[in-house]
């Protein structure tokens, strides 16, 4: 009965993973028409001449900002330089308790804006003040009480100018034609897009003087380069392909534009709860299938967005934890897509691929382990079988790596450095002994919390840009 | 006293050396080069013999002299010494002659000009104002004098390199001097260090937003005593008119014809 029952789940378990390898392999292989497509299209523009351009739309970038006082002001700073003709700046300070909004009124000399009246058109917490100074005619900072990351930007909504909104996290570096580039997505179908994502990049490790990385390299520290090949993978090897079949479920918040239109339609970001990020894509999708418009959520892989990946083991865990927190709450909230034909690609694909192969991932390993040693303690198995497996399943799982470091190489080559290749290459193999595993641990853990109701936001500390550079280069 | 064709002879000589070096040179070696002149009124030989223990032949830098004992005057071409290391050279040998000459010296320091191997000229106003310079603790730095005649100066502030070589030479060309910034902030620092006549700058820095920029330099020199032309990429109305309301005096964008260029510039100097 055991032995039947076993080997049921043995078929099963194998079924599972030789799907998920072909939906990778589909995915990876459409990430490369993506980035053809892409390197063509790049040939042809011209980002200077197109960033004065009067016919690309003025952008409202929105920043929330909680406890960032170490790095807002040059982020700001580096914000405002950017390759683009009309855009503005919209720091929002979530409450914070440390100084964020004294730092940024003494840097800019910013005085309160009373001119000025804000239409709550999506709910947010009441601002307080907003603050602004002339002689920086594109920066805006909006005080409000703490209600969360998604309340922030609801505020940044609701004051914003522009039809275009643009979300970035207050710890993001964005390269100086990461905007114009993301336009230029938009404006190859301005009326279908609803929302385009960002290419987020790991910045440990890189030289960074006054707001812009000046030299790319690779973390130093062990978690950060996981995360760096990790993002890679994601960003290149996934997200380029999803976005070909238009089945994006997340656009990065650190990174992503949408047209502010359809946002206030959704009723902007869902507050008090992590994942907002994916939850406004889910909410635009399930919007625009339900009403029958024509729309497209894209992915520009050249706007590069440089992020500070957490070092340690503490805050990584928590900040997965969140994710794999975030990732149930939306599935569980959206299970009515699932399998609708209603919802297209969307409902038929996407949201079944994340249910079965993201959020019952741990679920599957674990039975999986127990399975494993059920059938070693029954003797129905023999180690060349299992070496076997377990070898196909390691080369598969590098060739995807390998595949997403290729496409880094014809697309961006970001890491000239032979030796950075080959670094890339064994990282990659060293992810398979542990990394992947703990992946697995923490997504768990974080479906634990969320049984137990735990709605924060967790641990999440900051280094000022400065000193991670000066530490980085005497180390 | 004053013997017109031996001065003409020291700085044909200069120039005859300048020029034999020159073109020795392989073209991706030629670099640049370091003129330094004294004059010394006492104790020429023993001098001279402490100068050349300083100027010695160093890797990478060959040494020219042309010593006048008569009219006590000597000339040192470091070929290949940086700038820097040039400075530094004379500042040593102004502190030897502190020591030595009591005084009774003048020391001028100069870099080769831009395509000095066609400008003889070059080396005759180096020497013609050596010649005029007076007896002097002081260094003597020639690109001072040399540049403070009435020529009108630009400020070009562009953060794409290869337009700013371009436009520096040509308006060089046209006998402005030129100071180039590749970002705001050195921008800025030129503005007020050098109060150019003109200033031609892009929207697009970094370091610091243009529109901010505008105003700062707006604000310290409220008169418009500098003529601002906004030279960018963004060509959207309310940016043109927000740049006017700045004071600033014309408006040009990319992409743009050079001598349209020109003759916008020369219209408001």
């Amino acid at each position: 009965m055991l032995r039947d029952w076993l080997y049921g789940y043995g078929m099963a378990a194998t079924f599972y993973v030789a799907a998920v390898t072909l939906i990778y392999f589909c995915i990876l292989f459409f990430s490369y028409r993506g980035i053809y497509g892409m390197l063509k299209g790049e040939t042809y523009a011209r980002f200077r001449s197109l960033s004065g351009s009067s016919y690309v739309p003025p952008v409202s970038l929105l920043v929330p900002a909680f406890n960032e006082e170490l790095t807002i002001i040059d982020n700001v700073k580096s914000l405002l330089t950017l390759n683009y003709h009309t855009y503005e700046v919209i720091v929002v300070n979530d409450g914070s308790k440390d100084r964020t909004v004294e730092k940024l009124i003494e840097a800019f000399q910013l005085t309160p804006l009373e001119s000025e009246t804000v239409t709550y058109e999506i709910d947010c917490t009441e601002i307080k003040a907003i603050y602004h100074n002339p002689a920086y005619p594109r920066l805006y900072v909006i005080d409000k009480e703490n209600g969360g990351k998604a309340d922030s930007l609801n505020a940044g909504i609701n004051f914003s100018h522009y039809p275009l909104i643009c979300s970035i996290d207050a710890d993001s570096l964005l390269e100086k034609d990461a905007l114009i580039r993301m336009a230029r997505v938009y404006m190859e179908d301005p009326g279908r897009i609803v929302a385009v994502g960002g290419n987020v990049r790991i910045a440990n490790g890189c030289r960074i003087e006054d707001g812009v990385v000046k030299d790319v390299r690779l973390p130093r520290k062990m978690w950060p380069m996981f995360q760096t090949l990790e993002y890679l993978k994601a960003f290149l090897g996934g997200r380029i392909g999803w976005s070909h079949i238009n089945g994006l479920i997340i656009v990065s918040g650190a990174f992503g534009m949408f047209r502010k239109e359809e946002v206030v339609k959704v009723g902007g970001y869902r507050d008090g709860y992590p994942g907002e990020d994916m939850n406004i894509i889910i909410k635009l999708h399930r919007y625009m299938l339900e009403n029958k418009l024509p729309y497209k959520i894209a992915y520009s892989p050249d706007a590069v967005c440089w992020t500070q990946a957490p070092d340690t083991y503490r805050i990584l865990s928590s900040q997965r934890k969140r994710w794999g927190r975030g990732n149930l709450k939306n599935m569980l909230e959206n299970w009515d897509m699932i399998f609708r034909p209603k919802y297209k690609q969307f409902g038929m694909l996407t949201m079944p691929y994340n249910v079965i192969f993201e959020t019952l991932n741990p679920y599957v390993k674990i039975t999986g382990l127990l399975a494993l040693i059920g059938y070693v303690a029954m003797d129905m198995t023999q180690w060349r079988v299992l070496l076997i497996y377990a070898i196909i399943n390691f080369l598969t799982g590098y060739l995807m790596a390998v595949g997403s470091l290729v496409l880094e190489e014809i697309g961006f080559r970001r890491y000239p450095r032979m030796r950075d290749l080959f670094k890339m290459m064994g990282f990659s193999v060293l992810m398979f002994l542990g990394y992947y595993q703990l992946g697995v641990l923490w997504r768990l853990q974080g479906h634990i919390e969320f049984l137990r109701k735990n709605n924060t936001w967790g641990v999440m500390t900051r280094q000022s840009w400065n000193e991670d550079s000066a530490t980085k280069s005497s180390a | 006293m004053t013997k017109p064709l031996e001065a003409s002879k020291w700085h044909e000589k200069m120039y005859q050396a300048y020029v034999e070096q020159y073109w020795l040179a392989e073209e991706n070696e030629r670099t640049d080069c370091g003129i330094i002149l004294v004059r010394i009124e006492r104790s020429w030989g023993e001098t001279m013999q402490a100068i050349r223990a300083i100027v010695e032949p160093e890797d990478g830098v060959a040494v020219r002299e042309f010593a006048e004992a008569d009219r006590h005057r000597a000339a040192f071409l470091l070929f290949g010494a940086s700038w820097n290391r040039s400075h530094y050279t004379a500042l040593r040998i102004k502190r030897l002659l502190a020591k030595m000459a009591d005084g009774a010296y003048s020391i001028l320091l100069a870099g080769a000009a831009e395509q000095a191997e066609r400008n003889p000229q070059f080396f005759e106003a180096l020497s013609d104002l050596f010649e005029q310079a007076p007896l002097d603790p002081n260094l003597i730095l020639f690109h001072e004098l040399y540049q403070s005649n009435e020529t009108q100066s630009v400020l070009l502030v562009d953060s794409d390199e290869e337009v700013r070589r371009y436009l520096q030479l040509r308006l060089q060309m046209k006998g402005y001097r030129v100071l180039a910034a590749g970002d705001g902030k050195a921008g800025l620092d030129l503005f007020r260090q050098e109060h150019p006549d003109m200033v031609i700058t892009d929207l697009n820095l970094s370091g610091i937003d243009g529109f901010h920029f505008l105003i700062r330099m707006h604000r310290e020199d409220p008169d418009a005593k500098s003529k601002i032309v906004v030279f960018t990429d963004n060509r959207e109305e309310d940016t043109i008119s927000r740049c006017f309301k700045l004071g600033v005096a014309d408006y040009i964008t990319r992409p743009f014809s050079p001598v349209e260029l020109e003759a916008r510039i020369e219209r408001l100097l």
